[in-house]
């Protein structure tokens, strides 16, 4: 898979506020979360999805691990949402600092970055490989 | 023309072709219909799928995501195919958008897409159910497969009319032409065939060169055949002259005597009315018509059928109070029939016959008196006797010897004498029955040899009478007229002898006693001499 070479570069973790209650989620929920399917955590509370910039290699890593389709895949798909209204894509955030701080105060955040940009400021729910 | 409308060629070709075009454009139009009818539905159907095929990623997606605005845009585009009655489109729990009402489709009228998350291929997220118009897609099929047919059918019929076409052109008029050239031609006329230059190579060409070939043969053997006949009418011109004209009468008659063939000499020498009877509807044997000569003819026939030898008869027949002689050639004629043939050739001999009978008659008569001499007199009464031997039958031999007959024959001359003699010599003729016999004797000597039928003529009555005839005046010319008496002496058979010479004899005998007696005046003799002067009155 896809997943093994990215694996050999760099691996993806998804974060969320500390203190969010929810411990790990499945690839599932992950999927439906950024997919724009639900907007809740499995708990309950709002979900707020955030993407990297659009051609970073990480976000193109993420999409090939998670749901194994290139970025412009789910440029279209979300493109295709445009008009309904229903969903809306995740919000985007320049760097993995950025990413870290926002996530930081915000508590229905939830993100992606490299494990080795994982500080202690953030906590990991998923490992995505 | 003159040939029947159907039995024409091209119209039963053009017949023929119509009927197998027909049952096969029928057929395959059928097959057609079928094949076309089965295409269309499953063309409809596949399209159909794909089209749902073409929206089920999106419908995918709506139903992941439960957006109804999604859905309903799908739907409305499935809905939009009029071949679709009713779409349904729901996620795993709930309908998120319809169109129609699908509830009242039956099962097997529903086209069922499972839907499954785009990102997770394993997870179903919903259905998307579509209830087809089949009965629309099967009217679409059904038009579209009698398009098809009608379109067959209408090549059908033009690549028919195209062959009739050709079949007229190429083949059906050039064998009316042919057969229209060759009908105004008669064999013998010396016509041929044109040739035609398109035809030259095919068998058209060949045809034509056979024909002309085989009126050429014709021809030859017509000519021939006319020289020969005009040389077998001129040989029969002639034969027919010969046989015509010949005096001899010709005929051929088959074995019962019927005839069949004759010439004019036939007919004249058979005569008219034998000619009638034989040429009748209802015919007569030639072997009938011949008086007494019917089985002289038949026997002289069926030797010469016998012997395959000619045979010739004369035959006697008698036309009117002549009699005919025809001398008769009777040859049998060999013939291709089963029936036997013979040919008579006839020549009237009748000159010659007769002759033949008044030399024999000069012979036995006296040249004078027409009574029989003496030597033919005697044979006839030779034979008489020889006939009557044992019967019972007189016959009485009279002697007359005329008195005074010399002294006429000096006095007046012979001719006077001859006078008296053939005036008597009729006389007697006259009176005596016709198979007695008389005979000039000598010069004033005649004999009368009669038959007494049995007893009742009365010899002294003869005698009599004999005297009466001869005393009967003899006119010797208009100026003179003489007188004349006779003696008569007598014998009788078989009363005074059986020999003609004994009765002869005695009869003489009697005679000059008689004689001898009237110059002495007496009466002594078995016969009366009552009147023995000679009266010479002028």
């Amino acid at each position: 898979m896809a997943c093994n070479s990215g694996s050999l570069v760099a691996e993806v973790v998804v974060i969320a506020n500390k203190d969010n209650l929810v411990k790990l989620l499945t690839k599932k929920q992950v999927i439906d979360i950024y997919m724009g399917r639900t907007s809740l955590f499995p708990d309950g509370q709002a979900a707020l999805p955030i993407d990297q910039e659009t051609d970073s290699p990480i976000r193109k890593l993420f999409y090939r691990s998670l749901v194994n389709k290139t970025v412009n895949e789910i440029n279209a798909y979300w493109a295709r949402l445009i008009f309904s209204g229903r969903a809306t894509p995740p919000q985007t955030i320049d760097s993995a600092q950025s990413i870290i701080e926002f996530i930081k105060d915000n508590k229905a955040a939830i993100a992606y970055i490299r494990k080795e940009e994982l500080t202690d400021d953030v906590k990991v729910v998923t490992n995505v490989d | 023309m003159w040939i029947k409308y159907f039995d024409r060629i091209a119209v039963r070709l053009i017949f023929n072709i119509t009927l197998v075009a027909t049952i096969i454009a029928s057929i395959s139009a059928y097959i057609f219909f079928e094949q076309t009818y089965k295409a269309e539905l499953e063309q409809t159907r596949t399209s159909l799928q794909q089209l749902v095929q073409a929206v089920s990623h999106t419908a995918a997606i709506a139903s992941y995501l439960g957006d109804v605005v999604l859905a309903e845009e799908v739907v409305q585009g499935i809905a939009a195919n009029d071949l679709v009655k009713a779409v349904v489109l729901k996620t795993e729990s709930k309908v998120i958008a319809s169109k129609g009402d699908i509830s009242a489709a039956k099962e097997q009228d529903l086209m069922r897409f499972s839907l499954n998350s785009p990102f997770v291929k394993t997870e179903r997220v919903g259905e998307l159910m579509v209830n087809v118009n089949y009965h629309l897609i099967e009217t679409y099929a059904k038009n579209a497969a009698k398009e098809h047919v009608v379109l067959i059918t209408i090549h059908s019929f033009v690549l028919i009319f195209i062959i009739m076409l050709l079949l007229k052109y190429q083949l059906v008029d050039v064998i009316n032409n042919l057969v229209r050239k060759l009908h105004v031609i008669s064999p013998g006329s010396g016509q041929r065939l044109e040739h035609s230059a398109k035809h030259v190579h095919d068998e058209i060409g060949l045809l034509e060169v056979d024909i002309n070939r085989l009126l050429n043969s014709v021809e030859f053997t017509i000519d021939r055949e006319r020289s020969l006949r005009a040389e077998v009418e001129e040989l029969e011109r002639r034969f027919r002259g010969i046989f015509e004209q010949t005096s001899g009468g010709i005929a051929l008659i088959d074995h019962q005597g019927y005839l069949k063939v004759h010439n004019p000499a036939f007919e004249k020498m058979i005569g008219s009315k034998r000619m009638q009877r034989l040429t009748a509807n209802l015919k007569e044997s030639l072997f009938s018509v011949i008086d007494v000569e019917t089985l002289t003819l038949q026997n002289a026939v069926s030797r010469a059928l016998k012997d395959n030898a000619p045979v010739s008869v004369d035959l006697k027949i008698f036309d009117n109070d002549n009699i005919d002689w025809l001398h008769c050639m009777i040859t049998k004629v060999v013939d291709d029939s089963d029936v036997p043939v013979v040919e008579i050739i006839i020549q009237d001999v009748s000159e010659r016959r007769n002759r033949e009978h008044s030399l024999k008659i000069q012979a036995e008569l006296d040249p004078l008196t027409g009574l029989y001499n003496r030597r033919a007199g005697k044979q006839k009464i030779q034979s008489l006797l020889d006939d009557s031997q044992n019967l019972d039958i007189e016959y009485a031999l009279l002697m007359i010897d005329l008195d005074n007959f010399k002294p006429i024959n000096d006095q007046y001359g012979h001719k006077a004498g001859d006078l008296v003699l053939t005036t008597l010599a009729k006389r007697f003729i006259k009176h005596v029955r016709s198979n007695d016999i008389i005979i000039r004797w000598g010069g004033d000597e005649i004999l009368i040899f009669i038959m007494l039928k049995n007893h009742d003529l009365n010899i002294n009555t003869i005698i009599e009478k004999l005297n009466n005839l001869i005393k009967q005046p003899i006119i010797i010319d208009e100026a003179k007229t003489v007188t004349i008496g006779a003696s008569i002496g007598y014998a009788i058979f078989p009363l005074n002898g059986f020999e003609l010479d004994l009765l002869i004899h005695r009869a003489d005998v009697a005679m000059y006693l008689i004689k001898s007696d009237a110059k002495q005046s007496t009466n002594i003799s078995i016969t009366k001499h009552h009147d023995s002067h000679t009266d010479m009155s002028t």
